[in-house]
């Protein structure tokens, strides 16, 4: 692991200021938003409370995603995990496409969002593994 | 229904934050298919939970709990601000102490978190109460 980090420290870095900067956008995005808020622009937040049917999707993605970080499978074959992600994808937009067409109830209860929460949770974990070189396992 | 209010608005914000998910996802397909394994931001994330930011599962199941569900029981609202106040607080305090103190976090130490994470966010941090501003008296 140490070696690991060793050598490829610089790219390490420069992922992880990719993802601070991503973070920051949203936040100062979000912070420019609540002071548009007078002239009518919503907050994430509440583009999400608002629009929870048109945004299933984001539902289901977001209980794979965090999955993804506490929950992985690890397997040594990358195809496997190119496999999963489509078929992951698959599901997210077709989540999509039905809000998109209106054919999910205007309000979503709170048990139906944990619903979509957990199936992309156990989705993500039963088909979509993370491949991990195996030289480098050992 | 504010959507119905101004819809071209909250079409445009949902549109900013598809492209930060495809953004997101692109990059993640991009640092898979690197030739550099074990870089991928959710691998990142695990490793800095178990290490000095134990505080990530905590504030990712309040963010969960904040957005995609939220009681309608007025007994927890506490206001508006005071939730996202005690969310930086402890994030601060728990910050110091992953520097200061180091100590193993394991897979049900970090689970534990991330529910009470998701607990915080749908009790504390709602936006579904009903009739706020008469709450606020």
């Amino acid at each position: 692991m140490k070696s690991f980090l060793h050598r490829n420290w610089e790219t390490l870095k420069k992922i992880k200021v990719i993802l601070a900067i991503m973070l920051g956008a949203m936040i100062v995005i979000d912070i420019i938003l609540v002071a548009l808020g007078p002239k009518g622009w919503p907050t994430f937040s509440k583009v999400v409370l608002e629009t929870q049917d048109k945004l299933i999707w984001l539902t289901f993605l977001f209980g794979g995603l965090v999955a993804k970080i506490f929950y992985n499978r690890k397997v040594d074959r990358i195809g496997q995990e190119l496999s999963g992600f489509s078929s992951f994808m698959v599901i997210v937009g077709l989540l999509f496409l039905l809000g998109y067409y209106d054919f999910v109830p205007k309000d979503v209860p709170n048990e139906i969002q944990l619903a979509f929460l957990l199936s992309g949770g156990i989705l993500a974990y039963r088909v979509w593994p993370q491949y991990v070189n195996p030289e480098q396992k050992q | 229904m504010e959507f119905f209010q101004n819809p071209g608005t909250y079409v445009v914000v949902r549109n900013i934050m598809i492209v930060f998910a495809v953004c997101y996802l692109v990059f993640e397909i991009i640092l898979n298919l690197n030739d550099i394994d074990d870089d991928t931001s959710n691998i990142i994330l695990l490793n800095a939970s178990k290490d000095k930011l134990f505080f990530i599962p905590f504030a990712l199941g309040a963010i969960v709990g904040h957005l995609f569900l939220g009681t309608e029981n007025e007994f927890f609202y506490i206001g508006d601000l005071p939730p996202v106040l005690i969310l930086f607080g402890l994030a601060i305090v728990a910050t110091i102490i992953g520097y200061k103190v180091p100590f193993k976090k394991t897979l049900l130490f970090l689970s534990v978190l991330l529910i009470l994470g998701i607990l915080f966010g749908h009790l504390f941090w709602s936006m579904n109460f009903p009739q706020k501003d008469l709450i606020k008296g």
